[in-house]
C-alpha cells in the first residue's frame, strides 16, 4: 500500500513535466512545428501503435540488443571468473582490460563500420563491446569479494577446487554480477540506438534520425517515447529478474 | 594401542607477520600442545592475542612460520578430511543461497551421495541441533542462534573427529550461548569428538572444557595449561554453583587481569 502510494506519488511529477510542456506550446513561447505539445505527439504515438507498424523496427533493436548483450554476459562472466580465481590470468589481462575499457565505445563505431560493414555484426559487436567491461570489472569485483570465511569453510569442508568456483564463488558474486549486468544493458540500449543512427538502415535509430531528416517531428518524438518506454520496461523486468535470483541481497 | 599418544600435536608453533622492510610483529612463539584423542581442550587468551591464528595454524588454513602440527601421526599442511572448523561469524560461513537444509547438503554433495540419500542425513543431523522443522528456510530467516545452530550441523554432518571451535558462541545473545554450550557438549559426548575451543569468555572455557591452555597477550606464548577437573555431565546452572568452578573462574579471570594491568603499565 505504501509502496503503491510512493509510486502514485511520484507520477505526480511526470504529469507536471507534461501539463507544463502543454502549457509552454499552447501559450506559443516555442515553435510548435519544432516541439509539438504532448497532445499532438500522442495521436502519432497511438497511430504507430493501433497500425502494429512499431513491431518491424522494435524487433530490429532489441534483437541486436539482445545478441550482443548474451554475448557480452557470457564472455563478461568468464572473464571476470577466470581473472578473479587466477592471479595469473589476472596479471596477464588486467593491463588489457584497463587500456581497452577507458575509450568511449561510440569512438569505435566509425573503425567498426570500416571492418564490419553497417549490417548486423557492426551492431552486434558495438553492443556486445559496450556491455561487456561493466559486467568483467563486476565480476572481477565480486569473485575478488567473496569473504574469507566462505571460502576457508568451504575448504575445510572439503569441497574441491572447482566445486568452490561453482557452488561458492559464482553465487556468492552474483549480486555483483546483476549489478554490472544492469549497467551494461542501459549502455547496450545506448551503443545500439546510437549504431543505428550514424550506420544502418533499420531499427529505432535509424528511424529516429530519418524522420527528424524528413522533418516528421511528431512521429520523432513518438519514437523517442516508445524508446523510452522499452528503456524502462527493460529495468523493471531486470528488477524482477534481480530479486529473483539474489533474494538474500536486501536482507 | 595408540592410547598414549597423542591425538593432536602442536609443537614449537610460531607465527611471525611482516619482517623484510617493515617492522615484524611475532603473534605466536613457541606454542606447543598435546591433545588426547576425545578431549576438549580450550584455549584461553585475551583478544588480539593471536589464538585464531593458531586455530588457522591447527586447521591448515594458513602456515605458521616455524614448528609442525600433527594430527594422527601425519603433517598438517592443509585442511585434513577428519577436521572442520567452525567460525564465529556463522553469517558469513552459511551461503545464503542455499536452504538450511541444502547448506547441510553441501557436505555431502562432495561426496557424491546420491539425493535421496543426502536429504535424510541432512533431516537427521539437523534434528541433533533441533531444527529439523527450519529445513526449507534460509539462513537469513533465522535468528544468529538458530545460524549458528546450522553452522554446528553442517559441521556435524562432515562427521569430523576433530572439531575446531573459533569463539563459535561470541556473536549469540547470552541465554542463547548457555544454551549453545550445552548443546555443543552434548553432540561431543555422544559423537566421540576432539574439540579444540578458542575462546576470550573464562566461564565458557571452565564450563565447557576437560584441560584450559591460557595464552597471553602477543608475543603469544602459553603460559599455563590447567585442568578443570569438574564432574561430567556438565549442568548450565549446576556445574556453573561448584566451588571448583568458581574457584577457577577466580583464580583464570585474576590472572588475565593482572596480566592486561601489567601490560598497561609496561605500555
Amino acid at each position: 500500500m505504501p509502496e503503491l502510494g510512493r509510486k502514485g506519488f511520484g507520477l505526480l511529477s511526470i504529469l507536471g513535466v507534461l501539463l507544463l510542456w502543454e502549457l509552454i506550446c499552447r501559450a506559443g513561447l516555442v515553435n510548435v512545428s519544432l516541439l509539438p505539445p504532448p497532445s499532438q505527439i500522442a495521436p502519432a504515438l497511438w497511430k504507430i501503435l493501433a497500425s502494429g507498424s512499431f513491431l518491424v523496427p522494435l524487433g530490429q533493436t532489441l534483437g541486436m540488443l539482445l545478441i550482443g548483450y548474451t554475448i557480452a554476459c557470457v564472455a563478461g562472466v568468464a572473464l571476470g571468473l577466470l581473472m578473479g580465481c587466477s592471479d595469473y590470468l589476472y596479471g596477464l589481462l588486467e593491463p588489457l582490460v584497463e587500456v581497452i575499457r577507458p575509450i568511449p565505445k561510440p569512438a569505435l563505431i566509425p573503425a567498426m563500420v570500416v571492418f564490419l560493414g553497417i549490417g548486423a555484426g557492426m551492431k552486434i559487436t558495438m553492443v556486445a563491446l559496450a556491455a561487456l567491461f561493466p559486467v568483467l570489472i563486476n565480476t572481477l569485483q565480486g569473485v575478488r569479494g567473496v569473504d574469507p570465511v566462505l571460502l576457508a569453510t568451504a575448504r575445510t569442508l572439503g569441497c574441491s577446487r572447482l566445486e568452490t568456483i561453482r557452488k561458492i564463488i559464482l553465487p556468492a558474486s552474483l549480486p555483483m554480477v546483476l549489478i554490472g549486468m544492469r549497467v551494461s544493458l542501459s549502455m547496450g540500449l545506448v551503443l545500439v540506438i546510437l549504431a543505428e543512427m550514424l550506420a544502418a538502415e533499420s531499427g529505432i535509430g535509424f528511424l529516429i534520425l530519418d524522420l527528424q531528416r524528413s522533418f516528421q517531428v511528431r512521429p520523432m518524438y513518438a519514437w523517442i517515447a516508445i524508446l523510452a518506454a522499452v528503456g524502462l520496461g527493460l529495468n523493471v523486468l531486470f528488477e524482477m529478474v534481480e530479486d529473483r535470483a539474489v533474494p538474500w541481497r536486501a536482507k | 594401542m595408540t592410547a598414549t599418544a597423542s591425538y593432536l600435536s602442536i609443537r614449537d608453533v610460531n607465527k611471525v607477520y611482516g619482517g623484510q622492510h617493515g617492522e615484524a610483529t611475532t603473534a605466536l612463539k613457541s606454542i606447543s600442545l598435546e591433545v588426547k584423542q576425545g578431549e576438549f581442550l580450550a584455549i584461553l587468551g585475551p583478544s588480539g592475542c593471536g589464538k585464531s591464528t593458531l586455530l588457522q595454524i591447527v586447521a591448515g588454513l594458513i602456515d605458521g612460520t616455524a614448528g609442525e602440527v600433527v594430527l594422527s601421526g601425519k603433517a598438517v599442511t592443509a585442511p585434513p578430511p577428519e577436521m572442520v572448523y567452525l567460525f564465529q561469524q556463522y553469517s558469513k560461513s552459511l551461503l545464503p543461497w542455499r536452504t538450511v537444509e541444502q547448506n547441510v547438503a553441501l557436505v555431502f554433495e562432495s561426496k557424491g551421495m546420491k539425493k535421496r540419500d543426502i536429504a535424510t542425513r541432512c533431516v537427521e543431523y539437523l534434528g541433533m541441533v533441533g531444527l529439523a522443522a527450519f529445513r526449507k528456510h534460509y539462513p537469513w530467516q533465522l535468528s544468529g542462534g538458530m545460524q549458528q545452530r546450522v553452522a554446528i550441523a553442517r559441521a556435524l554432518a562432515a562427521q569430523p573427529r576433530l572439531l575446531l571451535l573459533d569463539e563459535p558462541f561470541s556473536a549469540v545473545d547470552a541465554l542463547t550461548r548457555i544454551e549453545l554450550q550445552s548443546l555443543v557438549l552434548d553432540l561431543w559426548g555422544r559423537q566421540g569428538l576432539t574439540i579444540l575451543l578458542i575462546t576470550h569468555d573464562v566461564d565458557e572455557a571452565v564450563f565447557m572444557a576437560d584441560r584450559i591452555a591460557v595464552l597471553s597477550s602477543r608475543p603469544s606464548i602459553v603460559e599455563m595449561v590447567v585442568d578443570t577437573e569438574l564432574p561430567r555431565p556438565r549442568d548450565a546452572m549446576g556445574t556453573r554453583e561448584l566451588p571448583r568452578f568458581l574457584q577457577l573462574r577466580h583464580e583464570l579471570v585474576a590472572h588475565l587481569l593482572n596480566r592486561q594491568n601489567a601490560g598497561r603499565v609496561d605500555a
